[in-house]
């Protein structure tokens, strides 16, 4: 997508927000510092939900936040500038999820799970539910991570990855219904091991 | 539980031990300047490369004398060598020593050494730079003909006046490797050397005096003088300028 079209997008979302060339007062670089202080943790997490591994959870994160600090100072005061921060970094996954799809295998966060004797099924099945979670399709993990996550509604998912809340609706499903079936076969074997 | 509330515990259980490190709005904005930087850097290459695009043309418009090989003074000379090139034979230079005394007084400097040249537009005579080297006094350059006769060209420039005249045919064609092929000899001519190359000559009171050669492959030279120029014809035969 071209970076006009794209920073266009990432707008779009947040365009209350922006106070352009108007007269509102604007962000300066003590207000990022102090944003990303506050929120670069969570910002971190969603992050690493969104793309799987932590070391290219924190290259999409700076990269996002180099993306809006470049418009920092168009954001107004008045606005949260997270959600705008939280869209770049949900398109930039997606992105670099698309194009690095051939490659998908080399960027897996971690070997593949080893039969070893867990304290309780269920932490066993919290990994193999990430596992697979992250196996998904990067717009389908996406739309679990802010609807389970982010705990966003619908139409919010829906904004923020610039599609209908249908899509989201039918996404969603799609990622329980791959999940849950992935999740009961696991289960099986999980319960065969023990 | 259901698969939600699993998901959520579980998403909840991956990313509690993350933190953001205490460097990263400082690394956002690093990397941000190094963005601006290359940025920059690359737009001024870029402008730098469209200026010198720019700029070669123009300099060359401004200044043509370093295109080519010929500055302003070879392009004067080109134009002075066109002028002098013309339809019409014209004497120049050369020997003016050597010139007979005084010739008839006519429009045409007489008496002056000939420097004769042609026109170098006629594909099929090569190019004639100077055609004699050598005019007697007292004639004056009629206006060059050319001829197509069959697979050969004709050109043929004559020079006459009161003490006679001087006839000059460069022929081309690509059979010509011989004299004889000029098919201009009459049966009594002789072998003869002229320009460094084998030809024929014919002296008599009955014909014009005549020498013809083949300056090289498809272009042969004749020249023909009024008797009363025989005593000269070598001289002015070797002074035929073809190049």
């Amino acid at each position: 997508m071209a970076p006009a079209r794209r920073a266009t997008r990432d707008r779009s979302a947040f365009d209350v927000g922006f106070t352009g060339r108007s007269t509102l007062a604007r962000r300066d670089d003590e207000s990022f510092v102090k944003f990303v202080t506050e929120r670069g943790t969570a910002l971190l997490r969603t992050a690493s939900l969104l793309c799987g591994a932590r070391s290219d959870a924190e290259d999409i994160l700076q990269t996002a936040l180099e993306k809006a600090y470049r418009h920092w100072h168009k954001i107004s005061t008045d606005a949260d500038p997270e959600p705008y921060v939280r869209r770049i970094l949900v398109n930039l996954t997606v992105s670099r999820a698309r194009r690095w799809r051939v490659l998908r295998e080399v960027h897996m966060p971690s070997p593949p799970e080893v039969p070893s004797a867990s304290e309780t099924a269920t932490v066993e099945l919290r990994g193999v539910l990430i596992d697979e979670l992250r196996r998904l399709g990067p717009r389908q993990r996406a739309v679990l991570v802010l609807r389970y996550w982010e705990d966003m509604s619908e139409a919010d998912t829906a904004k923020m990855l610039g599609c209908s809340v249908g899509t989201v609706k039918s996404q969603a499903a799609r990622g329980l219904a791959r999940l849950r079936e992935r999740m009961g076969s696991s289960a099986h074997t999980a319960a065969s091991r023990g | 539980m259901d698969l939600e509330d699993e998901l959520r515990q579980a998403m909840a259980d991956h990313v509690t031990e993350l933190s953001a490190p205490g460097d990263l709005a400082a690394g956002a904005k690093r990397r941000h300047h190094r963005t601006v930087r290359r940025r920059a850097a690359f737009a001024v290459g870029a402008a730098g490369v469209i200026v010198a695009a720019g700029m070669i043309p123009a300099y060359n418009t401004i200044h043509p004398q370093t295109v080519g090989a010929d500055g302003p003074e070879g392009r004067k000379q080109g134009q002075q060598t066109t002028r002098t090139l013309s339809t019409s034979p014209t004497p120049s230079t050369d020997a003016p020593s050597s010139s007979p005394g005084a010739g008839p007084k006519g429009s045409h400097p007489a008496g002056r050494p000939t420097r004769q040249s042609d026109d170098t537009r006629n594909p099929g005579l090569g190019t004639v730079k100077a055609l004699l080297t050598y005019l007697p006094h007292g004639l004056t350059a009629k206006p060059c003909t050319t001829e197509h006769t069959g697979t050969k060209d004709t050109k043929t420039c004559r020079w006459s006046g009161s003490s006679g005249w001087i006839e000059v045919r460069l022929v081309h064609g690509k059979g010509l490797k011989s004299p004889s092929d000029l098919k201009l000899a009459p049966v009594v001519a002789k072998a003869f050397r002229v320009h460094g190359h084998q030809g024929l000559r014919a002296d008599g009171p009955a014909l014009p005096n005549q020498i013809m050669w083949i300056e090289r492959q498809g272009l042969g030279v004749w020249v023909g003088v009024s008797p009363s120029l025989g005593g000269s014809m070598t001289r002015i035969a070797e002074g035929v300028n073809v190049t």
